[in-house]
């Protein structure tokens, strides 16, 4: 759909002897336009309006298509290897459209309807801030902890939290990214040692699925959707970001409610009186 | 049962006095003719017998409903309402955004209904089907924002919570690091860790709270989700506060169902691809109202709907979105579950006051910068412009009108803290303040510390907050009455000082406070929108044959701004099937819209016993209507005529198939389905 508009050119001079000028003003009917001149003048300087009104007239009419606005949208073209997700919190408004798309893509296709608990990445929201929760992607270091996996990786006695080099299904798993292998995991209740290092020391990244045919919770993290994550896509706010990572998550993974206090400091600069 | 979609069929029920929850189970076939929302809430509260005079408003047999529709969930654009006796004896019916609307339907449930009265002050979680009781006595007397603060990180699903811990030192793997030493994640862990608790940092719970003025039982005290989202209309605070619940945190895990999954998804992103362009909404919103509409179309309510422009278009200014934006708002907010177009904004205020200072809040909106910035008129404050009206020229400069924005920042932070609706509340507050410009009441009949706050005169912010603290939390005989709203305030100072002048000047339609839009000048709104309104005095009703198509929005329950498909009753009622598959056309829709607005009218008859409802109840409008406007365009000039008003409604009556008193005929009802209202009506109608 296309909408029209009429550009109006007015002339307009002074009886005061001031050079000639040109108005452009964009109104449906020229009318209002110059009953919007007289309306909010009136009554503080009535004597000039009547002049200006007297002197006003239309030189020329034409008709501009305007298209519909297009909203920028960040997109990944192609797959990419080794990049982390990166949040702009000043741009981000809670619209959960990338928890949406992401329940989507990974939830059971029998799942007759929606379940946002089924997505890898969870809003949070404290009061005024918003803050996306998703798995950072963090590393040890061998230096000073003696290994360079994951701590989640590190802390799983099934070995069930592997990179996966080679894409393993199209568009979700693998590309050098990690998952949850649901035939090795055993569930929050047997175990969840994943979940609690992450929660304890880094960002809460992982979530436990709801209950399968099985009756287990099963963990699941972020997997980059194979290098292209289709949250990112989504957002309409460009508040999401995929680029190549400039420093190693760990430090940029936040418990929520710290991340929520960190967030309201920085945009609000004041700290939160409660 | 049947399996539902769309809807879940269930009801929760907290029943307060014995502190346990039910779940009230309804027949398919009213779901198919009430579809959920508003009309489902009104069908309980015919069912329940709580339309019946017998039943006042704070008592606990009064049946308080927070409900959804089938689309609340994943769909964009959804509200929830809460539906109940008002406090001012009134239908309340009352929308608000949020997300703990979805969170609801996650959860398994079409609704709450609260009813009966606790011991002492309770909030309550909902996990899926755990419902627990818990203790409030520390959150006594706390602002809204800091009840949802308090409570909010305490409710965990059982998908991400656990006490104990698994992992130890021993089960942690140990490595080697550059120094040779043997170490392990574990020698890290103590710095940061938690005792209560292994699993549960994730806090997803959504939280509806009321403030101090709910638990004191002010008439417009409200629900307030997210510290400025408000269920902000006819009291819905005070009737959960009469039943001592201070707070509903929910939590769900269950998804939303459609019954055509395929269908369902493709209209969703239908409307997310309109709402991406809805320019309007994604800058401003209404907040863009006040220049580029208000002020010139001669509806801007100022000084207590004395004048309805500032003469001098410059002084409006400090109200624009563009100005606020600039000014002070931080970042966009969505509002709803899914997919909104962010029309909200939050804000920062920065004042050498220090309790004006650091205010967050979000926008304000047009209704607050009508009802709030408009009706108190810090544009033209006394303070700072002495002896000025909204007549004279603006003198201003840049300052000013950063100071007029920031006041209406900061009090419009306070009503949502406090829990009042800012709309009655700004009325409330500026009927007071015209009081005190014509002299007939006194500082002492408010108790006020001029000295400290200053005479209630206009644009004083501080007397503002000073009284509305009052309406919160004071104790006095005085502020049980001013606690009322503003008709039973202007009625307590008429009775007081002996002066019947008194009433006109409260602003009030059906005797609750009028909203920022105006029909004197003709192009707001039309005289009859007001009167014709069964939610009294609202604003988002429409008029004529457009008021069925807007309360059918509220049984969805979609938000009024929504765009796409939401935008039309077409689009509307094309949602229903593919959600629910119920058959439902767009006569459906509109006949659903005509049954809620009969339920409401029938309520509003028989809770009142009004035996002729033209007079009784639409023919209160305030006559401060038919007096010529001071200022703007229209000036010398107003729309509203007694005799105009009654010609439009009396049309509109044999336009719903009412009889010339107004009142719904047993035909009317039998045709639309409920013969149930016409059971209470008929005993005051024959």
């Amino acid at each position: 759909m296309e909408h029209c508009v009429s550009i109006m050119s007015v002339e307009v001079s002074s009886s005061e002897g001031m050079t000639r000028r040109t108005f452009v003003g964009i109104a449906a009917v020229g009318g209002i336009a110059v009953g919007f001149l007289a309306g909010w003048l009136s009554k503080p300087a009535e004597k000039v309006v009547e002049e200006v009104i007297k002197e006003v007239t239309v030189t020329e009419t034409e008709y501009i298509t305007v298209p519909e606005p297009i909203y920028p949208q960040r997109r990944v073209v192609e797959p990419q290897q080794g990049w982390h997700k990166v949040v702009d919190y000043g741009r981000c408004v809670g619209c959960r459209l990338c928890e949406y798309e992401c329940a989507l893509k990974y939830q059971p296709e029998d799942f007759q309807g929606v379940n946002l608990e089924y997505s890898r990445i969870r809003m949070h929201r404290f009061l005024y801030v918003d803050a996306p929760i998703f798995c950072r992607y963090c590393h040890l270091e061998d230096w000073v902890e003696g290994t360079t996996k994951s701590p989640c990786e590190y802390s799983c006695p099934f070995d069930a939290l592997p990179v996966v080099e080679e894409v393993m299904e199209e568009g979700k798993i693998g590309n050098g990214y990690r998952w949850i292998d649901p035939e090795k995991c055993v569930g929050l209740e047997e175990c969840g040692r994943c979940l609690e290092i992450c929660e304890e020391q880094f960002g809460s990244g992982i979530v436990f699925l709801p209950k399968d045919d099985k009756g287990i919770k099963r963990g699941a993290v972020c997997t980059m959707c194979a290098g292209e994550p289709a949250c990112v896509n989504a957002c309409p706010e460009q508040a999401l970001r995929f680029e190549p990572p400039q420093q190693d998550g760990r430090y940029y993974a936040h418990r929520p409610s710290d991340l929520g206090e960190l967030l309201f400091l920085k945009l609000y600069g004041v700290r939160r009186n409660l | 049962m049947a399996e539902f979609y769309g809807a879940t069929g269930e009801i929760l029920r907290l029943d307060m006095t014995r502190e346990r929850a039910e779940i009230v189970e309804t027949d398919e076939e009213v779901y198919k003719t009430h579809i959920g929302g508003v009309a489902l809430a009104l069908y309980h509260l015919f069912n329940d017998g709580v339309v019946s005079p017998d039943v006042k408003p704070f008592d606990p047999e009064n049946l308080m409903h927070i409900m959804i529709g089938p689309i609340n969930g994943v769909v964009p654009g959804t509200q929830s309402v809460a539906v109940t006796k008002a406090p001012h004896n009134f239908i309340c019916v009352s929308y608000s955004g949020g997300l703990a609307q979805g969170e609801l339907k996650f959860a398994g449930y079409d609704g709450i209904q609260v009813i009966g009265k606790a011991s002492d002050l309770l909030w309550v979680s909902v996990v899926d089907d755990e419902v627990e009781f818990h203790d409030a006595s520390d959150l006594k007397g706390k602002l809204t924002d800091e009840t949802e603060y308090m409570i909010k990180g305490l409710v965990k699903s059982p998908l991400e919570y656990r006490k104990e811990r698994v992992l130890s030192r021993e089960n942690v793997p140990t490595g080697t690091d550059g120094y040779g030493n043997s170490v392990s994640m574990w020698d890290y862990w103590d710095i940061r860790s938690n005792p209560e608790y292994a699993i549960g940092r994730k806090e997803l719970a959504k939280v509806w709270a009321i403030g101090p003025a709910g638990e004191k039982g002010a008439w417009h005290g409200n629900i307030v989700t997210e510290g400025s989202q408000a269920h902000g209309r006819y009291g819905s605070g005070a009737i959960l506060g009469s039943k001592n619940l201070k707070a509903i945190t929910v939590r769900g895990t269950q998804g939303h169902k459609f019954y055509d999954k395929s269908k369902t998804l493709d209209m969703i992103t239908g409307i997310l691809d309109s709402q991406k362009k809805q320019t309007f909404w994604r800058t401003y919103g209404t907040g863009s109202l006040p220049a580029r509409v208000s002020n010139t179309e001669d509806a801007y309510p100022i000084r207590n709907f004395q004048y309805l422009a500032w003469h001098d278009p410059r002084a409006v200014t400090g109200y624009t979105g563009s100005f606020l934006d600039d000014m002070s708002w931080i970042k966009h907010k969505s509002c709803c579950s899914i997919g909104c177009q962010n029309c909200m904004k939050t804000s920062r205020v920065v004042h050498t006051d220090p309790d004006v200072d650091g205010a967050i809040t979000d926008m304000p909106d047009w209704e607050a910068q009508g009802n709030v910035g408009g009706l108190m008129d810090f544009v033209v404050a006394e303070d700072l412009f002495p002896g000025k009206t909204p007549a004279d020229p603006y003198q201003g400069d840049n300052w000013d009108k950063i100071e007029a924005g920031h006041r209406l920042l900061y009090v419009t932070n306070m009503f949502d803290r406090l829990g009042l609706d800012y709309i009655e509340g700004g009325v409330h507050v500026s009927l007071l303040m015209e009081l005190r410009q014509r002299n007939l009441i006194t500082p002492e009949d408010l108790l006020l510390p001029v000295g400290e706050v200053g005479d209630l005169v206009w644009g004083n912010y501080k007397a503002a907050v000073w009284v509305m603290n009052q309406i919160a939390y004071s104790d006095d005989p005085v502020y049980a009455e001013i606690r009322k709203g503003t008709w039973e305030t202007a009625n307590y100072f008429a009775d007081l000082k002996g002066d019947p002048e008194i009433l006109q000047y409260s602003m009030t339609t059906k005797r609750y406070g009028q909203p920022a839009h105006d029909p004197r000048s003709g192009r707001c709104k039309r005289p009859d929108e007001y009167p014709q309104s069964e939610r009294p005095c609202a604003h988002t009703e429409g008029y004529g044959d457009g008021v069925p198509a807007s309360q059918a929005r509220g049984c969805l329950v979609a938000c009024s701004f929504a765009g796409g498909p939401l935008g039309g009753t077409a689009g509307m009622a094309a949602l229903i099937e593919p959600l629910t598959g119920w058959k439902f056309t767009e006569d459906d829709y509109i006949a659903l819209g005509e049954r809620t607005y009969n339920l409401e009218r029938v309520f509003n008859i028989v809770t009142q016993e009004i035996t002729n409802p033209a007079e009784q109840w639409d023919d209160t409008w305030p006559r401060r209507w038919t007096e010529p406007l001071p200022t703007g365009w229209a000036m010398g000039t107003t729309q509203v005529t007694e005799d105009g008003v009654k010609e439009l409604l009396a049309k509109f009556y044999a336009d719903r198939g009412w009889d010339a008193r107004g009142f719904p005929t047993a035909d009317t009802l039998a045709n639309l389905g409920i013969e149930y209202a016409d059971e209470y009506l008929k005993t005051y109608r024959d």
